[in-house]
C-alpha cells in the first residue's frame, strides 16, 4: 500500500503493531463459513430443559475428545476455561438443532481427526493424551476446517447467552469482564471517569 | 390506521418501511394522500427485542435470511456467483421488518459535506468509474437535513467540528454522554492536531417527541431499541404516518412486481399476501424504496413488453454502481478499562480527513471514530491476525476485551459499472423469484484508501496511549449493510436512472427514493442522507400530485 505518511511498522515504537497482511477468521469468514439450517429450532429450549450434562448428538468418547479440543482452544487455569462453561454441551446440543443440516459434516471431520491422531499415537484416544501431545496435534491441525468448526462453536457457545448451555453460569462473560445488565450509567470506563467536557480546537 | 382493499386505487403505494420509505409515507400521507406501504417483514415491537448475539449477528434474527431469500456473490462478471450458504449473510445484508435496517442500525447520522456533491467538478474524471456530481446541491438539501435532525431526532454538538459544514438550526438534543473510547480518540487526535468532535447520533441522549432516552444498554449495531431510544422509522415516521388516518401499514407483504398499463405508466403492483396468496393492489402512483439492493431488483423483475430490459431502465443502469463504504479500523488495547461494551458505538468522531486528496496519489476520505466494535462472539472470533487464536495467550486476549476499543475507519466506494445488482438466471428465493446477483470488487483506490485512513486511526490511538495496537485485514468486501447507486440519480436520462426529484425518467409516476439515489458513497452513515432526500422528494411529490403532474 502506498503511503506518503511513515508507516508505524517502521517507526521506532514500544508498541506492537501488527498489519493485517494475514487472513484470520474475520467476520467475513464468520459470513463464508458459517453453517446454520434454515428454520432456526428450539436450541435454546432443548439446552434449558435438558439440565446439565445430558448428550444428544456425540457418543461419550467421542464428546471427550470435542471437550478437550474445546479445554485447549479456551484452557481452565486460574479462571474456569470453556470445559467447565459447558462448551461441549451447546456444540452437542447445536448439532441436533440449529445446525443439524451440517451434523453429518461435523460427524466425518470428527472421525477423520480421531482416525489421523489414532494413527500417529499407537490408537490412543485425542481425550486420553497428555497436555503436550495434544497442543502438537492441534497445532499441526490448526488450519483444517474441522479445528476451525469447534474453536467457532466454542466461542460463540461460550459468549452467547447462558441460555443456549455453554456460557454456563456466565463463565465466558466473566472471563471477559461483561457484565450482562440492561441499563448502564456514565462513567463507563476508566478514562470518562474524569473528562472535563468537551472543548473544540 | 387506513385500511384500503385491493380494488381501491390509492394516490400512493410505497415499497419499503424503511429510513426513505417511513419519510415518505408520514409526509405524503399528512399532506392529504392515500398511501399504502408495503413491507415484506414483520412489524416488532421493543419488547420483541433481544440481547441475543447468536441470534441477530449468526441466525439472522432480523435480517434477510438466505434460507428463504437467498442471494448470490461474485466478484466480477467473468466469475460465476456463488450461492450465500444458509445460516451466513448475504452480501446485501438489511434487516427484513418494519423499519428496514433503521431498527438495527448504529445510528450514526453524519450530514454529507458539499464536497461529496460535486466531486467529480472538483477532481475530475477517475478511470474505470461512473465518478459524477449529483444533480444537487449541499444547499438544496440542507433544509431537509435540519428536518432529519429534529423530525427523526438526532443528538451532537453544533459547532463542534471547525469545519462542520453550514447549518440552519443546532441539534435538537445534546451529545450521548462520553465514553472511555471517545476520550481515548479526543485525546490522540488534539495531540496530532486533528479535530475530533461529539458523533451525531439518532439517539434520543434526553426524552424526545415521546420516546425514552437511551439507556446505555449497549446494544445498538444488529440490534433492535428495547427502549424507543433509537430514532428509526419503526418509532418515529411509521406510527406518525399510521395516526394520519390516511396510511395503511400492510406487513408481510412482498411485492414482486410493479404493473405498468398499455401507455407504459405504472397502475399498482403485484405482490404475496402473508398466505402467498398472489395478490395486485391499484395505485396512481408507486414509490421505491425497498434499499438499494431489492428496488433494482423489482424494476429488473418487473420487465415486460415496453420495458424488455426492466422498468425504468432505458438507460441500462439500473442495478449498476452499487457503492458499499469501504473502511477498516484499528484496534487498540489499553492499560485500565474502558467498559466500551456499554451504550452506544461511536461518541467522538474526526472528520479532518474527509476530502480527497490529490497528493496522496490515490482518490479517498473518510472519517474514523471511537467504538465498540463488534459485541463479545464476534469480537472473540477474530483474534488479532499473527496472534495464537486460541490456547493460553489466546485467553489472555479474551481477557483484554474490557480495555479494547475500535477506532473505525468509514471510507469511500467508487461507482464502478462492473459493481452490481442483478436477477441470478438459476436461484430463486421461497416465492419462485428470481435471487440477487451481486457482483463486487473494490476499486484498487478504494482499498488504498481504506488502509491509508487505518494507519491515521493507528496512529491516533497510539497517541492516546495504546499499549498494544492491531489492524484489521484491508479487503475486498463481500458483505454490505449499505447499498448504494444502484438507481441513481442525474439530469441525463443516458446516464441515470431517477431526476433530481427521484422519479424515474422513463416512467412518469414511479419515484425512487433510498440508497439506490446515491451518486457517489459519501463516506459512511448514508441514512442521515436517505432521509434528507426522502424529506425533499416528499414535498416535490406532493406538489407534482397538488398540480396534477404525476
Amino acid at each position: 500500500m502506498s503511503d506518503s505518511h511513515d508507516n508505524p511498522t517502521s517507526r521506532d515504537t514500544r508498541r506492537d503493531f501488527l498489519r493485517g497482511a494475514g487472513e484470520i477468521l474475520a467476520v467475513t469468514w464468520v459470513a463464508g463459513n458459517w453453517p446454520a439450517i434454515a428454520a432456526a429450532q428450539a436450541h435454546a429450549a432443548s439446552a434449558a430443559s435438558s439440565g446439565r450434562a445430558a448428550l444428544v448428538f456425540l457418543s461419550a468418547a467421542d464428546a471427550a475428545d470435542v471437550e478437550s479440543i474445546a479445554a485447549q482452544i479456551v484452557p481452565s487455569d486460574d479462571t474456569p476455561g470453556a470445559r467447565e462453561a459447558g462448551a461441549l454441551y451447546f456444540i452437542d446440543r447445536s448439532m441436533r438443532t440449529w445446525l443439524a443440516g451440517r451434523a453429518g459434516d461435523f460427524r466425518a471431520g470428527l472421525r477423520d481427526f480421531q482416525t489421523r491422531f489414532a494413527a500417529a499415537h499407537s490408537g490412543t484416544a485425542f481425550a486420553s493424551a497428555d497436555d503436550t501431545t495434544q497442543r502438537a496435534f492441534l497445532t499441526a491441525n490448526e488450519a483444517s476446517e474441522f479445528f476451525n468448526s469447534v474453536r467457532m462453536l466454542t466461542l460463540v457457545g461460550l459468549f452467547a447467552l447462558p441460555k443456549y448451555g455453554g456460557n454456563r453460569d456466565a463463565i465466558g462473560w466473566r472471563l471477559i469482564g461483561f457484565e450482562d445488565q440492561h441499563v448502564f450509567a456514565p462513567p463507563f470506563g476508566y478514562y470518562d471517569r474524569d473528562y472535563p467536557g468537551f472543548k473544540a480546537r | 390506521m387506513a385500511k384500503y382493499r385491493d380494488s381501491e386505487t390509492v394516490d400512493f403505494l410505497i415499497v419499503g418501511s424503511g429510513a426513505a420509505g417511513g419519510v415518505l409515507a408520514r409526509e405524503l400521507a399528512r399532506a392529504g394522500f392515500t398511501v399504502i406501504i408495503m413491507e415484506q417483514g414483520h412489524k416488532l415491537q421493543p419488547q420483541d427485542f433481544e440481547h441475543d448475539e447468536l441470534k441477530y449477528w449468526l441466525r439472522n434474527g432480523m435480517t434477510n435470511d438466505p434460507a428463504f431469500s437467498p442471494q448470490t456473490f461474485r466478484k466480477t462478471p467473468t466469475d460465476v456467483a456463488q450461492k450465500t450458504r444458509p445460516g451466513s449473510w448475504n452480501p446485501l445484508w438489511y434487516a427484513r421488518t418494519v423499519g428496514g435496517s433503521s431498527v438495527h442500525f448504529t445510528a450514526n447520522f453524519w450530514r454529507f459535506h458539499p464536497v461529496d456533491f460535486e466531486e467529480r467538478s472538483r477532481l475530475g474524471s477517475i478511470g474505470g468509474t461512473g465518478f459524477a456530481d449529483w444533480p444537487i446541491s449541499y444547499a438544496e438539501l440542507e433544509p431537509y437535513y435540519t428536518k432529519v435532525d429534529w423530525e427523526i431526532g438526532v443528538s451532537g454538538l453544533a459547532g463542534a467540528y471547525p469545519n462542520e459544514p453550514h447549518r440552519s438550526k443546532g441539534y435538537p438534543m445534546p451529545p450521548m454522554p462520553v465514553k472511555s473510547s471517545g476520550v481515548l480518540l479526543e485525546r490522540g487526535a488534539q495531540r496530532l492536531g486533528l479535530h475530533p468532535f461529539p458523533a451525531p447520533l439518532a439517539i434520543a441522549s434526553v426524552p424526545y417527541r415521546g420516546r425514552a432516552a437511551c439507556v446505555h444498554c449497549g446494544l445498538c449495531m444488529g440490534f433492535g431499541c428495547e427502549v424507543r431510544a433509537k430514532s428509526s422509522a419503526l418509532f418515529t415516521v411509521i406510527p406518525e404516518a399510521e395516526a394520519s388516518g390516511r396510511c395503511e401499514l400492510r406487513t408481510r407483504s412482498y411485492v414482486v412486481r410493479v404493473a405498468t398499463d398499455a401507455r407504459g405508466r405504472v397502475s399498482g403492483v403485484n405482490y404475496f399476501d402473508p398466505e402467498k396468496r398472489s395478490r395486485f393492489q391499484a395505485a396512481r402512483a408507486v414509490i421505491l424504496c425497498a434499499n438499494g439492493a431489492e428496488t433494482p431488483r423489482l424494476l429488473l423483475m418487473s420487465a415486460g413488453p415496453l420495458f424488455p430490459y426492466g422498468l425504468a431502465n432505458s438507460s441500462g443502469l439500473v442495478g449498476k454502481y452499487l457503492m458499499f463504504n469501504q473502511g477498516a479500523g484499528a484496534f487498540g488495547v489499553f492499560e485500565h478499562e474502558l467498559n466500551e461494551y456499554k451504550s452506544v458505538q461511536a461518541t467522538r468522531l474526526v472528520l479532518d480527513f474527509y476530502d480527497s486528496d490529490p497528493k496522496r496519489g490515490f482518490y479517498g476520505g473518510g472519517g474514523i471514530d471511537a467504538r465498540i466494535g463488534p459485541n463479545p462472539i464476534i469480537w472473540a472470533l477474530e483474534a488479532p491476525p499473527g496472534s495464537p487464536s486460541w490456547g493460553k495467550s489466546f485467553k489472555n486476549h479474551l481477557r483484554s476485551f474490557p480495555r479494547t476499543m475500535l477506532a473505525s475507519g468509514h471510507t469511500t466506494t467508487l461507482p464502478v459499472e462492473t459493481n452490481s445488482v442483478s436477477l441470478d438466471p438459476e436461484v430463486k428465493d421461497a416465492w419462485g423469484m428470481p435471487a440477487i446477483r451481486c457482483t463486487h470488487k473494490d476499486h484498487p483506490d478504494d482499498l488504498q484508501f481504506a488502509g491509508w485512513l487505518q494507519q491515521r486511526a493507528a496512529e491516533i490511538i497510539d497517541a492516546a496511549g495504546a499499549q498494544r495496537i492491531w489492524l484489521e485485514p484491508v479487503k475486498d468486501a463481500n458483505v454490505s449493510v449499505h447499498l448504494l447507486g444502484t438507481c441513481r440519480m442525474g439530469n441525463d436520462p443516458q446516464s441515470s436512472v431517477v431526476d433530481r426529484y427521484h422519479r424515474a425518467h422513463d416512467v412518469p409516476n414511479l419515484f425512487i427514493c433510498d440508497g439506490s439515489s446515491f451518486v457517489t458513497s459519501g463516506r459512511g452513515q448514508p441514512t442521515m442522507t436517505i432521509q434528507a432526500l426522502a424529506f425533499r422528494a416528499a414535498e416535490h411529490i406532493a406538489q407534482f400530485a397538488r398540480r396534477g403532474e404525476i
